[in-house]
């Protein structure tokens, strides 16, 4: 397990300097020059050819990668903001607090109420609380986040002024941002665990824990839920990247100074070395959480985790040999 | 050997499904005395494992419901007992072992911990003291006890079946519901597993109810035998009434169907068509259109009427009766 571990953390690397050679090829070919857009539309010719020069611009591409790699593995730099003129590093740290609280307490909300709706579904299939489940499932699911997002906005905060509209000073201005970003995640979890508990309520192996004594509540948190949480949990995974994209949107709407808004207006300002340095920590937090995903699945599947142990030591006797 | 442990009176069991009503079981009654083994035989869809899930209390509600007739295991009606009262009696005085091994076993649990989850359900024992009990009874299966932190995709099926019947028998249950307990596993396996149930038969003294469509089986195992057709026992008696003074034509159809029973090089001999269409049971004789011995006397409700010491035959001409050997 250790083994395996050391080498999805290697393969990151691999994932992590293809991310960013992308995202360098995107800004290659993106109309608009950074110098021209630093000094405005009023700058002469010349002085945008020495601000060029000044930030390196006119160096050929690979040049420039390999220098922004450099910088990143061994001085722990994502350059410097063409904006605000401060370390790229330095910004992210501030607002990567809030994005990564904003995704996992949305993360969890969902995860929350799709785990318990879809258990109490699958295992009082057809009754009415299943079919209520369903109808909302299917409500939330077909709401963009964004129209959900606003809509929330509009009934809490401005017809009820029970929660704040906008900005951020203190968690209760998170309430509304991870409502939105949960509810519209859950649909997804419920789901799949509506049916893969679903599955799983069909097994003999429930009915030989039935056969036991065994209570009703204990086969459900026993015997149906674990195994019923395998496609889960990969699911909980893949809507990770979901969940994030998703806090961009959010965060841009409810004013959430979060590193989705952060990269939203970079974006638009061609502010190239925080689109870098964000786009770099969004996909070093999926590769995380992808990593973290597998290693809980493998928790789950005993099945999978001799494979993992016989992979590694198949591969090791084929060195040998 | 005379205490009657279970009696089931008058059963019938029927599924109300979309397509209609299923007639399952069909007015079944029968006892298992204390220490005995009674076979239930039949062809798939007879209704024998719906009996087996009635007495374990375990039919699936809906769409199974209980029209008449009552289960009485130790004086109490186990059909209308509440579920807390037959929670402390499955996997406890009433076991059951199930037709597949490979997925009667929860993948994600070592097979140790299955076995003592049902220790500590019914003892009030310690978590260490369910561990210890667990492995004898892993090893009284013939596995040794280093394995009871493994999972069961390690195991084969007939260790699997092996670990089943040691969860079964954890608790040294009073009756043991084997519901074509080898079925799913191949003949050298099967007649380890058979072989085992016997041995523990024998140590612990506990009741058998056999279920299986293998008359092999039936032969080597059982005292008793009840064999079913379309929900209804047609034949029961001790294993020599049935084997050697075969009395119904449905019993006579399944050993003449057997391949040993006619000579090599021979046509085997099938019972001709199937059985009725569960959903629509005819009146009269429910064999009576695949019967060679038919006669216009069929045409009625035919009672399970005694030939003589106990054989009990529902048959209106039967084709032997007790002390006449007809073949």
């Amino acid at each position: 397990m250790k083994k395996y571990i050391i080498k999805r953390l290697l393969w990151m690397i691999v994932v992590l300097l293809g991310v960013l050679f992308i995202v360098f090829v995107l800004l290659e070919f993106t109309p608009g020059d950074p110098a021209r857009q630093i000094l405005g539309v009023y700058a002469d010719e010349e002085e945008v050819a020495a601000k060029r020069l000044e930030l390196r611009l006119d160096d050929p591409f690979l040049v420039r990668f390999g220098r922004y790699v450099y910088n990143l593995v061994f001085r722990f730099d994502l350059g410097i903001s063409y904006r605000t003129k401060l370390p790229v590093m330095q910004e992210i740290a501030t607002r990567f607090p809030i994005t990564i609280a904003i995704g996992v307490l949305g993360l969890v909300v969902s995860v929350a109420i799709g785990l318990v709706a879809g258990i109490i579904s699958a295992v009082k299939q057809y009754s009415w609380l299943d079919k209520i489940c369903n109808v909302f499932a299917v409500i939330f699911h077909a709401m963009p986040n964004f129209w959900l997002a606003l809509e929330l906005s509009l009934i809490f905060a401005l017809y009820l002024k029970w929660l704040p509209p906008t900005g951020y000073k203190g968690l209760k201005y998170l309430i509304l941002p991870v409502a939105a970003l949960g509810l519209n995640g859950s649909t997804a979890i419920f789901r799949q665990v509506r049916s893969s508990m679903l599955d799983v309520i069909r097994e003999d192996y429930i009915r030989t824990a039935r056969a036991k004594g065994q209570s009703e509540i204990k086969i459900i948190l026993k015997h149906e839920l674990r195994n019923a949480l395998m496609p889960v949990v990969t699911m909980i995974g893949n809507s990770l990247g979901a969940i994030i994209a998703g806090s961009v949107v959010v965060e841009s709407i409810f004013s959430i100074p979060g590193l989705g808004n952060y990269m939203l207006q970079a974006i638009n300002r061609r502010d190239y070395p925080v689109i870098q340095g964000s786009v770099f920590v969004l996909a070093f937090m999926i590769c995380i959480f992808n990593l973290l995903t597998d290693i809980v699945y493998s928790f789950l599947d005993p099945q999978l985790q001799s494979q993992y142990q016989s992979n590694v030591k198949s591969k090791k006797r084929g060195v040998k040999a | 050997m005379s205490e009657v442990i279970l009696s089931v009176k008058n059963l019938s069991v029927e599924y109300r499904v979309e397509e209609g009503i299923v007639k399952a079981v069909n007015d079944v009654s029968f006892d298992v005395k204390s220490g005995e083994t009674l076979g239930l035989v039949g062809e798939t869809g007879a209704g024998k494992t719906t009996i087996a899930l009635s007495i374990m209390g375990l039919l699936p509600v809906p769409p199974a419901v209980v029209t008449q007739g009552e289960i009485l295991f130790e004086g109490e009606n186990i059909l209308a007992a509440n579920e807390k009262y037959l929670r402390t009696l499955r996997g406890n005085k009433i076991s059951m072992i199930f037709q597949d091994p490979m997925s009667a076993l929860n993948p994600s649990t070592y097979v140790g911990d299955q076995i003592s989850e049902v220790i500590m359900l019914h003892n009030k024992v310690s978590k260490d003291k369910a561990r210890e009990m667990a492995e004898e009874c892993l090893e009284m299966v013939g596995i040794p006890k280093n394995r009871y932190a493994e999972y069961p995709h390690k195991f084969s099926g007939g260790m699997k079946q092996r670990v089943i019947i040691a969860i079964a028998l954890a608790c040294n249950p009073n009756l043991l519901i084997a519901d074509e307990p080898t079925t799913a596993l191949d003949v050298t396996i099967q007649a380890q597993i058979l072989e085992l149930m016997e041995q523990l038969k024998e140590k612990k003294g506990t009741s058998n109810i056999l279920i299986t469509h293998d008359l092999g089986v039936i032969a080597k195992m059982c005292d008793r035998v009840a064999v079913i057709y379309a929900g209804e026992i047609v034949e029961m008696g001790t294993l020599r009434q049935v084997f050697k003074n075969t009395a119904h034509p449905y019993t006579k159809g399944l050993f003449d169907a057997l391949p040993g029973n006619s000579l090599s090089g021979k046509r085997l001999k099938p019972i001709k068509g199937s059985m009725p269409d569960p959903t629509s049971l005819p009146e009269n004789c429910k064999f009576a259109n695949r019967c060679f011995n038919k006669s216009d006397k069929c045409d009625q409700r035919i009672k399970l009427v005694d030939i003589g010491d106990g054989h009990l035959v529902r048959c209106v001409s039967p084709l032997c009766s007790e002390g006449v050997k007809s073949h």
